[in-house]
């Protein structure tokens, strides 16, 4: 191993506490309900366009996690994170499962909740990416582009299975907000090694655009 | 200091049936090739077009379990074997298509199900070989029967068939599990695949001649 690839490990490690900090157990709490709330959408979207129940399964479970695999192929991480322990693989199948049986529970949830909790997990999906992909050594390009489509290959996946025009290429500003989040996260990595304010100010920077498209509703400009 | 070797899990495929093995896993692979390559035909494809979905049929499902295994490259693109037996189908496909679509269903039915039952076995063998836990053995098997089958209804543009259809998803996600659970219990990788087979064989036939069906809401 060259000498600067060990300086460029002995930036990035750090010491492993004993205990995991409040902060890695609130962001793997977040995580998880990131993944679940993923697993709802996707299954309550392929219950309704009629799908059986392994079809409204795969597909909550292909929205919840195909966007890291496909972070993780990309990165050549094999086999991905999301198949090397079973806890992602529960989540998303058991909030697929639920959703199936409880469907008019998931359907009486407003609207507005949901799609926060969705800018929640696309934020935190992009800031992971991006981190995942920079600790492999990659360009703020590449940096960007595994952020964007952790954040959002899932979803991308999601609706080809149901017949549907992706979501990420019709509305308003949802990959664009990954990207920042994902660019911000990035270029912070790569100026200050400080990963906890990376990641804090990319994520805020991804949900707040997120949000803001939202309520005010936003849209990048299109001819048709 | 000793380093402890994890005992590997890589069972020898019984080398007794290692060659009819083979030739049915070709057969298979062709017969999806030719199955996919019909549905494309009769899509209004042209011959590029019938190709590329018969051939994507008839191995996309292997390749997406070993590209999730990292087992990179795809056993299917290491050797030409494949390859050529899903080109010819697809290719024979179309040019005798008068002929396979004279061929009676029934049989036609029988024979993918044998091709799902055996790709759900094999992928599932194949990841608990690789280390992989029971819930990853399920999906891969799964995945590795029907991921074709998937792709080919994406570029028909239509609703994936093993989404919203039939038991046939689900034959292959209990071989997969049937596999996974004996390989992980008995370590009688012969038993364990013979028993996965027929459990997704059995469902899936069942499912045929009776027209079994999974809940749906809409």
């Amino acid at each position: 191993m060259s000498a600067q690839l060990l300086g460029r490990l002995g930036t990035m490690t750090r010491p492993v506490p004993g205990r995991p900090s409040l902060g890695a157990r609130a962001f793997a709490a977040l995580d998880i309900t990131a993944t679940a709330v993923r697993g709802v959408e996707g299954a309550a979207l392929a219950a309704h366009a009629g799908f059986d129940l392994l079809g409204v399964v795969v597909v909550g479970f292909v929205a919840a996690v195909a966007g890291g695999m496909m972070r993780d192929v990309l990165l050549g991480d094999l086999p991905p994170a999301a198949l090397r322990s079973a806890s992602r693989i529960i989540v998303a199948l058991s909030a697929a499962v639920a959703t199936f049986v409880l469907l008019r529970l998931v359907d009486a949830v407003p609207e507005p909740i949901l799609l926060s909790l969705d800018g929640m997990g696309l934020a935190l999906f992009a800031v992971i990416g991006a981190q995942k992909a920079y600790a492999h050594g990659a360009s703020i390009w590449v940096i960007v582009i595994v952020g964007l489509v952790a954040a959002t290959g899932g979803g991308v996946l999601r609706d080809v299975l149901l017949g549907h025009t992706p979501f990420l290429l019709t509305q308003s500003v949802y990959g664009l907000a990954a990207a920042a989040g994902a660019l911000v996260t990035g270029i912070l990595l790569l100026t200050t090694r400080r990963p906890h304010l990376a990641v804090v100010v990319g994520f805020a920077v991804a949900f707040a655009l997120r949000e803001s498209a939202i309520v005010w509703g936003w849209s990048l400009p299109h001819l048709g | 200091m000793t380093d402890v070797v994890p005992a590997q899990r890589v069972s020898s495929r019984p080398s007794l049936g290692a060659r009819a093995f083979d030739v049915l896993d070709i057969a298979a692979t062709a017969l999806f090739g030719l199955e996919g390559a019909a549905l494309a035909a009769h899509a209004g494809f042209d011959l590029l077009g019938v190709v590329v979905v018969g051939f994507l049929v008839a191995l996309a499902g292997g390749v997406l379990r070993d590209v999730l295994l990292g087992d990179l490259p795809p056993a299917a693109l290491r050797s030409p074997s494949r390859i050529v037996a899903a080109l010819a189908a697809a290719v024979a496909a179309f040019v005798f298509i008068e002929i396979v679509d004279a061929f009676p269903v029934l049989p036609l039915q029988v024979m993918d199900a044998i091709g799902l039952a055996l790709f759900a076995v094999t992928g599932a063998q194949k990841a608990w070989a690789s280390g992989a836990n029971l819930w990853v053995v399920t999906l891969l098997g799964t995945l590795a029967a029907t991921g074709g089958g998937v792709i080919r209804d994406v570029l028909l543009a239509r609703t994936p068939y093993v989404l919203s259809q039939s038991v046939y998803g689900s034959a292959a996600a209990a071989g997969a599990l049937t596999t996974g659970i004996l390989l992980a219990t008995t370590r009688r990788p012969r038993l364990a695949l013979a028993a996965g087979f027929a459990v997704a064989l059995g469902l899936r036939l069942g499912a045929v001649l009776w027209g079994w069906s999974l809940p749906r809401l809409t």
